[in-house]
């Protein structure tokens, strides 16, 4: 990663992934100083073979066009699906692309995981972030992949820690090792998810401050902190509610020892809404602002 | 293009967890795509045996449901008791493209409409609540000439 295209980033501070109670309940001057949106969920993509194939979803994308109009907004994708070896999807890049040059979003992110398959003729969906491999193999993939969104999205890209609750044997590199030399060999920065560092902790039996000391955070510009549930035996990734107790320690760490972090996001589903409210997401947000400054 | 067989096999092996129930049985056997190389198939049958597999085949599931419960919950509630059997035979027909809830929830609902008119669905009133919510989809759909790209 060019540490120097880093460093330029501004500053956006604390921060709300947008979600449907978000849009209902936005007030004039919200406790949140930008926004994250999935932009996929403003339009309907009618597949690879369909033309037009993207519709946007015209009452939505007016609100977020009144929101931009107030605060920044960076994009977190979900639909790029950038470790599948055998699908690459430019077509939603290039949507990406039209949007970032819409919007001015001062970076765009995705998660580091493959979530599609061609399967003959047709493609599958596993509606959920599977684990890349952390070998070689998929280096490679993923560095000429970063290459190609560079080329078509005129903004920085981060990719996302992924959360999985199984490990493919025969791994070359440990989570924060492969991040690290993906970092390196790429122009790609780190979204990391703190709350998915704390899920693969108690999924795979390590410490999460260990993962931690052992990335590079040189390359994180921003951050996610939410909270999960069980289910199947398993914490899970839910963003059930407020922001799980164990993930404040680590936004502390990882601000005291990360150079270059631009942006707290907390995320919460729009189910949760309800057992939050508005000023419980305020307090979460507050409470992100002021470990920020105090760390920062 | 081992690499995309080896992950053309993880994900079907979430999206129909009896294959990995089967791998759990037959080890390495059960992945047949000829594309895979012996350690990828080590490789899935060791993901099939470790205890986070079901947790993330309930996830898939579930996530898949959402985006049909979205779209036609009225449809879903009401068809509740049959509804695992029902998600089975459509996911075996037509693996989903896209968890946008309006396109997958139309091809669910033209699906039921089918299963209905076959006989297929034992709810006497499945077609009463399933039309409407479908109607209102397709119109939804038909509405969508906002910006196109």
């Amino acid at each position: 990663m060019n540490f120097a295209r880093l460093k330029a980033l501004p500053s956006l501070g604390v921060g709300l992934l947008l979600n449907p109670h978000t849009l209902e309940s936005a007030q004039d001057e919200p406790a949140w100083d930008y926004l994250e949106i999935i932009p996929d969920r403003f339009w309907i993509d009618d597949g690879l073979r369909a033309a037009p194939r993207h519709h946007e979803l015209a009452p939505s994308v007016a609100a977020l066009d009144e929101l931009a109009a107030r605060v920044p907004v960076v994009a977190h994708s979900i639909g790029l699906s950038i470790g599948s070896a055998s699908v690459f999807d430019t077509g939603h890049l290039d949507q990406v692309a039209r949007w970032q040059r819409r919007y001015g979003f001062p970076w765009h992110s995705d998660h580091l995981a493959f979530t599609r398959v061609a399967e003959h003729e047709t493609e599958a969906n596993a509606a959920v972030t599977l684990p890349l491999t952390r070998d070689e193999e998929s280096l490679e993939l993923l560095v000429a992949r970063i290459d190609a969104v560079a080329a078509r999205v005129d903004a920085p890209f981060l990719l996302e820690n992924n959360v999985s609750f199984v490990a493919p044997p025969g791994e070359t590199f440990t989570e924060a090792g492969f991040l690290n030399e993906l970092c390196r060999r790429s122009d790609c920065g780190l979204l990391l998810d703190l709350h998915n560092v704390l899920v693969n902790a108690r999924a795979h039996g390590f410490r999460a401050e260990a993962l931690l000391d052992e990335l590079d955070l040189r390359h994180v510009v921003e951050l996610h902190i939410a909270g999960g549930d069980e289910l199947a035996g398993f914490y899970t990734d839910s963003h059930a509610g407020p922001v799980a107790p164990e993930v404040w320690p680590l936004l502390e760490r990882t601000l005291r020892a990360a150079p270059w972090v631009r942006a707290i996001t907390f995320e919460y589903h729009e189910s949760h809404a309800a057992v939050l409210g508005p000023l419980g997401v305020e307090g979460e947000l507050r409470r992100a602002r002021e470990i920020r400054e105090r760390c920062c | 293009m081992t690499l995309a067989a080896y992950q053309a096999s993880f994900a079907r092996m979430v999206l129909e967890p009896a294959l990995a129930v089967r791998a759990r049985a037959e080890g390495a056997a059960a992945f047949t795509d000829p594309a895979l190389s012996e350690a990828e198939r080590a490789r899935l049958a060791d993901v099939a045996c470790q205890r986070g597999m079901r947790v993330t085949c309930v996830l898939a599931r579930a996530n898949r449901l959402s985006s049909l419960v979205a779209a036609l919950p009225a449809t879903c509630t009401l068809l509740k008791p049959e509804l695992n059997a029902l998600l089975d035979r459509f996911w075996g027909e037509q693996p989903m493209e896209t968890l946008q809830a309006l396109p997958a929830g139309l091809a669910f609902g033209r699906f039921l409409r089918d299963e209905i008119a076959a006989g297929r669905v034992a709810h006497p009133r499945a077609a009463d609540v399933l039309l409407p919510e479908l109607e209102e989809l397709a119109e939804r759909r038909a509405a969508l000439t906002a910006t196109a790209s």
